[in-house]
């Protein structure tokens, strides 16, 4: 009984830390990298001439 | 690829305090999330303080941190300016959404069962969570930032249209069905009521969230799916009321303190976030009723707690009392049971004697001494039946009352007690007669002796307390209510209403009884009673009044 108890903490703290790890991988490829699509309509304003876009090898 | 979008051209405005900005058109988007969050923050928080190691207290606790959470980093989306940071805000919201959902679970989980999921349910939750750990960052969460027409949203992509939502759905059932499953049980079955309460609050809140996320994410409507979040104050209502009802989670003011603060700090908040100067005036006109009037509420929840636990004081010494009572009650027939059977055994000497001395046994009695003797004779036979009434009382009392019953015809048995009887009634004067209306057989599956004793003590009493006239009894039955009735019909002194009320209590006598007949206890008709009634009669007695005769009725149902 109080194995499984070890069990269900250590798995549940597990879910924890990879949430946290995945958070932190999101804010590295958002707001450091900024690696993401930004879309724009061409019916609309051209708001494309507002991005510098370049790539990164 | 790195997209940096210069916003200047949509003029949206800078975002310095993350959640407040002028990004954010009409003041219902505050309301709609601020409200909600603080509600259940503000009640989580007091739960968790008066009650910090209740295991649903956490679980509560750690629901309202992932709704209060969600609710503020969705306030970033609509506030910032900047792509980045809703694209990462954006992306991690879906963790928060599944969080609300297993937090939902664990609060209901812990309520139930007072424990934490196992390991099996906690496996299926890692389970749940991998697809958003490993894609949370890539397109198949968010496709990409909308820049149309100079939107400042993200597209959600596959991770949320395809998996979070029908995993939300999932856990909401896995919730509902845990909760039936887990109400049949024993243990639950006395809490019911509060459970269910607390499951439906939750559901009705998971069902509303649900449905605010998937509108707002298949329609791209994202201020039709505000109205989602209200679902929260509905599960606030559902809290607060088991809260106050039930004292859920041990807590017993809390529920009244956390509304009053909720209220309060709702509405300084919308002083804050809006700009009509009439609506300020009304906000804090209101504040200041909202704060007098919840003042007032807890003083009276509280003064009304304290007399609720007065009464419950009184009320446990009460049954206390009432415990001792019957222990000295049970003494008492105890010993009334042993003085009775020590004074039966030389009583029965001094009849025997008396008898064999009146019939002759010891020699002729002079005439002198036949008086006295009979006397003790008589007083002995009244002393006899005394004790056996006191008798009866403990036997009936402490329930070693035995009943042998048997199948007999209860007019032949009446008929010979009135036989009996008889000379006793010609000695005071009186006529006795017996009468039948009978349809049956008249045969009744009771005690024969206690029977008898019972149509004996009617007929003693009436002959006792009739100067003159005639006692009438009558054997009648009534086939369809499957009863045999024996009135005992006198032309005596009759009775008052408040009397006929207490005739057959211990030790009550009629006030005038005492003019007739000095010798009773008190105990006859109560004994009678209580015998009659053990076998599955009745008896009733009516009089028209002092002084107008009086008529007892002794029933038995009818077995053939």
């Amino acid at each position: 009984m109080k194995k499984t108890k070890h069990l269900a903490t250590a798995i549940r703290s597990t879910t924890v830390a990879l949430v946290l790890f995945s958070i932190m991988v999101t804010y590295y490829v958002m707001i450091v990298r900024k690696e993401y699509v930004i879309f724009t309509n061409p019916e609309g304003p051209e708001t494309a001439d507002y991005f510098e876009e370049f790539f990164i090898e | 690829m790195i997209n940096i979008a210069d916003p200047s051209i949509c003029l949206w405005e800078p975002a310095p305090y993350i959640i407040v900005s002028g990004n954010i058109w009409g003041n219902f988007i505050y309301y709609s999330h601020l409200f909600p969050a603080l509600s259940i923050l503000l009640i989580a928080l007091f739960v968790l303080i008066h009650n910090p190691k209740g295991k649903s207290a956490q679980a509560l606790f750690l629901l309202a941190v992932a709704f209060t959470s969600w609710s503020l980093i969705d306030l970033v989306l609509w506030a910032s300016d900047r792509s980045d940071m809703i694209m990462f805000f954006w992306s991690i919201l879906i963790h928060f959404e599944l969080l609300i959902y297993v937090s939902a679970f664990y609060f209901i989980h812990t309520l139930f069962k007072d424990e934490w999921p196992g390991w099996k349910s906690e496996v299926s939750i890692l389970l749940a969570f991998a697809p958003l750990v490993l894609f949370a960052h890539t397109p198949l969460n968010l496709t990409g930032f909308d820049f149309t027409n100079c939107w400042r949203e993200a597209l959600e992509g596959p991770l949320w249209q395809s998996y979070v939502y029908y995993a939300e759905i999932v856990i909401a059932l896995w919730i509902l069905i845990f909760a039936v499953v887990q109400t049949k049980r024993p243990e639950n079955k006395k809490r019911k009521k509060e459970l269910w309460l607390a499951t439906a609050g939750v559901v009705a809140f998971l069902i509303s969230f649900s449905f605010g996320n998937i509108i707002g994410s298949f329609e791209t409507n994202w201020e039709l799916g505000q109205y989602g979040l209200f679902g929260m104050p509905i599960l606030v209502i559902f809290l607060t009321f088991i809260l106050v009802r039930y004292e859920l989670f041990k807590a017993k003011i809390i529920a009244t303190e956390a509304l009053i603060v909720g209220l309060g700090v709702l509405i300084t908040s919308l002083l804050f976030v809006t700009k009509i100067e009439n609506v300020q005036v009304i906000a804090a006109i209101t504040l200041l009723i909202t704060i007098t009037l919840g003042v007032l509420l807890v003083i009276s929840v509280n003064k009304e707690i304290n007399q609720r636990k007065k009464i419950e004081g009184l009320a446990i010494d009460l049954e206390k009392a009432n415990n001792r009572l019957k222990a000295l009650d049970k003494q008492k027939s105890e010993f009334v049971s042993i003085a009775s059977h020590q004074l039966r055994s030389p009583l029965t000497a001094i009849r025997g004697y008396a008898s064999l001395l009146l019939e002759g046994s010891y020699g002729e009695l002079t005439k002198k001494a036949q008086d006295p003797i009979s006397r003790i004779e008589e007083s002995s036979k009244l002393m006899a039946m005394a004790i056996e009434d006191y008798l009866n009382v403990s036997r009936i009392e402490s329930g070693n009352m035995k009943y042998n019953l048997s199948d007999f015809n209860l007019r032949e048995q009446t008929e010979h007690v009135c036989d009996d009887m008889r000379s006793e009634a010609i000695k005071h004067g009186l006529i006795l007669l017996f009468r039948t209306h009978l349809s049956s057989r008249a045969i009744v599956h009771a005690d024969v002796g206690k029977t008898v004793q019972i149509v004996q003590n009617l007929i003693t009493n009436a002959i006792k307390y009739t100067k003159e006239g005639t006692i009438i009894v009558v054997v009648r039955d009534d086939v369809k209510k499957k009863k045999v009735f024996v009135d005992i019909t006198d032309t005596g002194m009759g009775m008052s209403e408040e009397t006929q009320h207490l005739l057959f209590q211990k030790f009550s006598r009629a006030h005038n009884a005492n003019e007739m007949n000095t010798s009773g206890t008190g105990l006859g008709l109560f004994v009678a009673e209580q015998m009659a009634v053990a076998m599955g009669g009745s008896i009733e007695a009516y009089s028209e009044g002092e002084g107008k005769g009086s008529r007892f009725t002794f029933s038995l149902p009818l077995a053939l």
